[in-house]
């Protein structure tokens, strides 16, 4: 298996961060809604730390859950 | 009303809506949906109306077949944008890796399934604990990681959409989560027992 050493660290970085207990994708997206509600500006809720662990490890996910903040906010403005 | 605009509900309101098929929430529904997709892929060149329009009909497959997972810690427009963002990035990346999908991963695969190199790393190169730290790794991974593992980690690390890999190793995206989980897992504990606790990792990785 060969890793340059970019990649190296960036696995250790998820290997260091990795906890016992994760929840998967599926979890994650039935319990999103209530993550981005509580997000006021660019601050984490507290509370949500399986989440904030998920998204550390799932650039997928990561990019969903931006998204959504996104369009949430911008709905919000023009609701305004 | 049909079209954007939404009228306000209640959850439970629009869940009796949705269980009771009130064609008018339905239609305002996929309103709000195709405009929040718009806005959310408006500078994406390879998502068309077509497009948008597909991926709100399958996220409102998916929504009505979900109700019942519904569990009231949002809005329900929030949990229904989750879900139709969801399935849209799916089809956009599975759609993506069609392009040079099997190429990518072939190299990916065959990287992920070579030799490891020679151990130690060229002196001056890293540092020394740094160099132990990698050397403990990739022990950790010729010793604990099965050939599925191992691809799946390459994947990844090479930037490879997780749908496409899992499609590629036939399973799906949860189930190729708790493969790479499991993995990670693995490589932890290898690593706390020759010696490397998390405050040393993070020295060494934050070392020039």
């Amino acid at each position: 298996m060969k890793l340059d050493d970019t990649e190296l660290k960036a696995l250790l970085r998820l290997v260091d961060a990795t906890r016992g207990r994760e929840i998967d994708c599926d979890e994650l997206l039935d319990r999103i809604g209530g993550y981005v509600e509580k997000f006021s500006g660019s601050v984490r809720p507290p509370g949500f730390d399986d989440i904030v662990q998920h998204l550390q490890q799932c650039p997928e996910c990561s990019e969903e859950v931006e998204a959504l903040l996104e369009v949430l906010g911008s709905e919000k403005r023009d609701d305004a | 009303m049909t079209g954007n605009v939404l009228d306000p509900r209640e959850n439970d309101e629009w869940l009796a809506a949705l269980r009771g098929s009130d064609a008018r929430a339905a239609d305002e529904l996929r309103g709000y949906l195709v405009r929040v997709l718009a806005k959310t892929f408006a500078k994406n060149g390879d998502v068309d109306d077509d497009d948008l329009n597909d991926y709100v009909q399958d996220a409102l497959v998916r929504i009505l077949a979900s109700l019942d997972s519904f569990r009231g810690e949002s809005a329900f427009t929030t949990w229904a944008t989750a879900i139709a963002l969801r399935v849209a990035f799916t089809q956009l990346r599975r759609r993506r890796a069609r392009v040079d999908g099997q190429r990518r991963f072939e190299a990916v695969r065959q990287r992920a399934l070579e030799p490891l190199p020679t151990r130690g790393a060229v002196p001056g190169e890293v540092s020394e604990s740094r160099a132990r730290l990698f050397a403990a790794l990739r022990d950790a991974i010729d010793e604990s990681l099965t050939e599925r593992q191992r691809i799946a980690i390459t994947s990844e690390l090479a930037g490879i959409p997780t749908i496409d890999i899992a499609e590629r190793l036939g399973t799906n995206q949860n189930a190729l989560y708790k493969l790479v989980h499991d993995a990670r897992k693995k490589l932890r504990a290898a690593l706390r027992r020759a010696g490397f606790t998390s405050q040393a990792v993070h020295e060494s990785l934050s070392e020039r």
